[in-house]
């Protein structure tokens, strides 16, 4: 019996497993899975792995300009010279930032919050970088275009920024909210379309 | 997975919602029958789903939900109203008192009272032009509710009532005090009696409109709530409150 646990007992296999779970949507059996497959079939790419975790996680840190994730002290972006230095999208995840590059519709430079404002989580006007976001609203930005999500929080981030920034003068807009392209009203939650037809424009 | 009874929908608001594996999500809830828990919502950030950004604080819920443990999981979810829209300074409000009720109410402690209250403050909130009124409504009913209830009519020491032209002060936990002449922060008894009537008339909504306004938007009874809730919250600071600073200033 005791021998029996002592022989299933494989200390480095175990904790490799229980590292995986720090994944997102990672249980034990997945943990187990991945670690089974790497030992397994795939030694060579959980070698490759290994050492590029291990590089990213030392040398990725936060850009000093946009807080963007990076290798060096200022991203890609913000090394740019042919973007407009005058606008400044504020957007709240590097995943939000992909998709605005992806869309190939803007050409000033970012801002990235990392989070929107969630007190009840602990975030805070210090956690989304304010203080940084000022002094660089300060270096000659003209327009604030805050691209942050429809929710409450990031309602609430909106707000807060703009309140912050409006004493410096410069011109502060919202992303629109409302109809999807290809959406059908009869198909719209009343939320979105009070929404939609509070912000409508002139055509 | 026994659902051997009927779905029993109850009434209830978010107080926060989390991400939950690749597309669900956790709700802390307020609920009228059963106090504040948590609920998982399976597949609500899925594309397909109906609920795919609705589930958003301050929308009046019906929700039905399974399991004995701490957290439920929940079977169907109703809108039976529009949403509070709650802007600016009103919204960070209700970021205040949803993290007030996060904090301070126990696990499926029911709590009938402040759900009616907190949806009355939600109304006020989006509706009144008063600014703080609402909110210190809601503290001191919540403060009365969770057992801590101030009197603003008698002085504690003698236990006489209040008088008009005298001035008082506070102390958490023991209550108003005489203050000494031009002491600082004291408040005067007038304010006092005035709001005392107020909560006793329990004529809630009126207590938003602008006669009552100035008494319960002052910075004294700001600082009282304050103090108050402070003891019951610990060390921690309230994070909301930090909302209400501008940066920079």
């Amino acid at each position: 019996m005791i021998d029996s646990v002592r022989d299933s007992e494989q200390p480095l296999l175990d904790q490799l497993t229980e590292a995986f779970r720090c994944l997102p949507g990672v249980g034990p059996k997945g943990a187990q899975r991945m670690s089974l497959h790497l030992l397994e079939r795939d030694r060579s790419g959980g070698k490759r792995l290994a050492t590029l975790l291990n590089e990213a996680m030392e040398r990725i840190g936060n850009c000093q300009s946009c807080r963007n994730l990076c290798e060096e002290d200022l991203c890609n972006i913000c090394r740019n010279t042919g973007r407009e230095t005058t606008t400044l999208c504020i957007v709240e995840s590097p995943a939000d930032l992909i998709a605005i590059e992806q869309s190939a519709c803007y050409r000033g430079k970012y801002f990235v919050l990392m989070g929107t404002l969630s007190p009840i989580e602990g975030i805070g006007p210090e956690e989304i970088g304010i203080d940084q976001l000022l002094s660089r609203c300060k270096a000659g930005v003209e327009e604030l275009i805050l691209a942050v999500s429809s929710t409450v929080e990031g309602e609430a981030t909106a707000h807060y920024i703009a309140e912050s920034v409006r004493p410096l003068g410069i011109s502060i807009t919202r992303i629109a909210q409302g109809i999807p392209l290809g959406g059908e009203l009869e198909f719209i939650d009343g939320n979105t379309l009070a929404h939609a037809i509070e912000g409508r424009k002139g055509i | 997975m026994t659902k051997s009874r009927a779905a029993i929908f109850e009434k209830a608001y978010i107080l926060h919602a989390r991400k939950y594996l690749n597309t669900s999500l956790i709700l802390n809830l307020l609920t009228r029958e059963q106090g504040r828990y948590s609920v998982v919502v399976k597949g609500a950030r899925g594309a397909g789903s109906k609920l795919r950004g609705r589930l958003q604080p301050f929308t009046p819920l019906l929700i039905a939900s399974f399991g004995r443990g701490e957290l439920k999981t929940a079977t169907s979810i109703d809108f039976p109203g529009p949403a509070f829209r709650l802007t600016g300074e009103k919204l960070l409000l209700g970021l205040y008192s949803n993290e007030l009720l996060y904090r301070l109410l126990g696990h499926f402690d029911p709590a009938p009272n402040i759900y009616d209250e907190y949806e009355i403050l939600l109304d006020a909130l989006q509706h009144a032009s008063a600014r703080f009124a609402p909110i210190r409504f809601f503290e001191l009913t919540l403060l009365q509710e969770l057992g801590y209830g101030i009197n603003f009519g008698r002085e504690v020491s003698t236990g006489e009532p209040v008088e008009a032209d005298c001035y008082y002060y506070y102390v958490v936990a023991e209550g108003f005090h005489k203050a000494p002449a031009s002491a600082k922060d004291s408040i005067r008894g007038a304010d006092l009696i005035g709001i005392a009537a107020e909560i006793s008339a329990n004529g809630v909504l009126d207590s938003y409109s602008a006669r009552t306004a100035n008494q319960f938007d002052s910075r004294q009874l700001r600082n009282i709530t304050r103090k108050s809730l402070g003891a019951l919250l610990g060390d921690k600071p309230v994070k909301s409150r930090s909302l209400f600073r501008r940066a920079g200033s």
